[in-house]
């Protein structure tokens, strides 16, 4: 059984070793989830930083321009979810909060997406 | 000879209309990630692949992604293009592997396919959207593996069916025994 897939397990064990070890490496040294500002790009590829140091644990809401639809995103203090989106999965809305550096919300039905990146520097953010 | 083009045909006609609900079926599958499938259309294309030829599983692919993003409503939208870039970057990859080293088995062919499928998506999500997409790539390409692998598995044992024995060619007999 072994000797017949031999080549086969080489090929997909390579393949599975090189990519674990890339969410590894990637999701390991990249995460931060202290002062953490937000890159909201919008469907017109406008940029919106939001400083979420500086929001208070109360969720505060946002609209975002979407391409077929405006989001409702919640912001409070370094973290951010979506609350509301008119694409048909949901994915976007479904990721929940996120409050780590290394994991954007992504919604490709209407073309906008959030990353979060990490302010240690403190400097100010044009908001 | 005609009742064996028509057997071929009407075979034909059935693996696109399975490849076309498949796909349908599958997008009402999310795994959280946002564009990531089953891949459970992929099966369907590798078995043309191997029971007819390169062209007939391009036929096949091109078929699938038209007529499933036509009916989901989805047509010449983002999700169009990632399929249909995704669609053909995996038939390329396999057909070449399939050609170039043929002591491969089915399973490590379709691997190789659902990898190359995912990377064409991100690839055309990253020309859409910008770098967002590429924090999913190593989540995304150790999903493609393990999709791959049961994609491949499944393959390897529907051409074993009865139905397409008949068109199996010596070789290709040869590469399903394996």
């Amino acid at each position: 059984m072994f000797k017949k897939y031999k080549r086969d397990i080489i090929l997909i064990s390579s393949l599975l070793i090189i990519s674990l070890l890339a969410c590894l490496v990637y999701f390991n040294f990249n995460g931060s989830s202290t002062n953490l500002v937000a890159n909201i790009t919008d469907s017109n590829n406008v940029v919106t930083q939001i400083d979420l140091e500086k929001e208070t644990d109360t969720e505060r809401e946002i609209t975002v321009d979407g391409l077929h639809e405006d989001l409702k995103v919640g912001v409070k203090h370094n973290a951010i979810r979506v609350i509301y989106s008119s694409c048909p999965h949901q994915d976007c809305v479904k990721m929940g909060t996120v409050s780590i550096t290394n994991k954007p919300i992504v919604c490709l039905y209407n073309k906008v997406y959030i990353v979060l990146i990490s302010n240690a520097d403190g400097n100010d953010i044009n908001i | 000879m005609r009742k064996n083009l028509i057997k071929k045909i009407s075979l034909i006609s059935i693996l696109a209309a399975l490849a076309i609900i498949l796909s349908i079926v599958e997008s009402f599958i999310p795994l959280g990630i946002p564009g990531v499938k089953l891949g459970l259309a992929n099966v369907v294309i590798i078995i043309a692949l191997y029971i007819f030829n390169f062209w007939y599983a391009l036929g096949i692919a091109l078929v699938r992604v038209f007529v499933s993003t036509l009916l989901l409503g989805t047509i010449f939208q983002m999700g169009f293009f990632m399929s249909l870039t995704g669609s053909i970057l995996s038939l390329l990859a396999m057909f070449l592997l399939k050609t170039i080293f043929k002591k491969l088995s089915v399973v490590g062919v379709s691997t190789v396919g659902s990898v190359f499928h995912v990377s064409g998506q991100i690839l055309i999500a990253i020309l859409y959207m910008g770098n967002a997409m590429v924090y999913y790539y190593p989540l995304i390409l150790v999903c493609s593996i393990v999709t791959g692998v049961l994609t491949g598995f499944v393959s390897l044992y529907v051409m074993k069916l009865k139905v397409f024995k008949s068109f199996n060619s010596t070789e290709n007999k040869e590469e399903i025994q394996k």
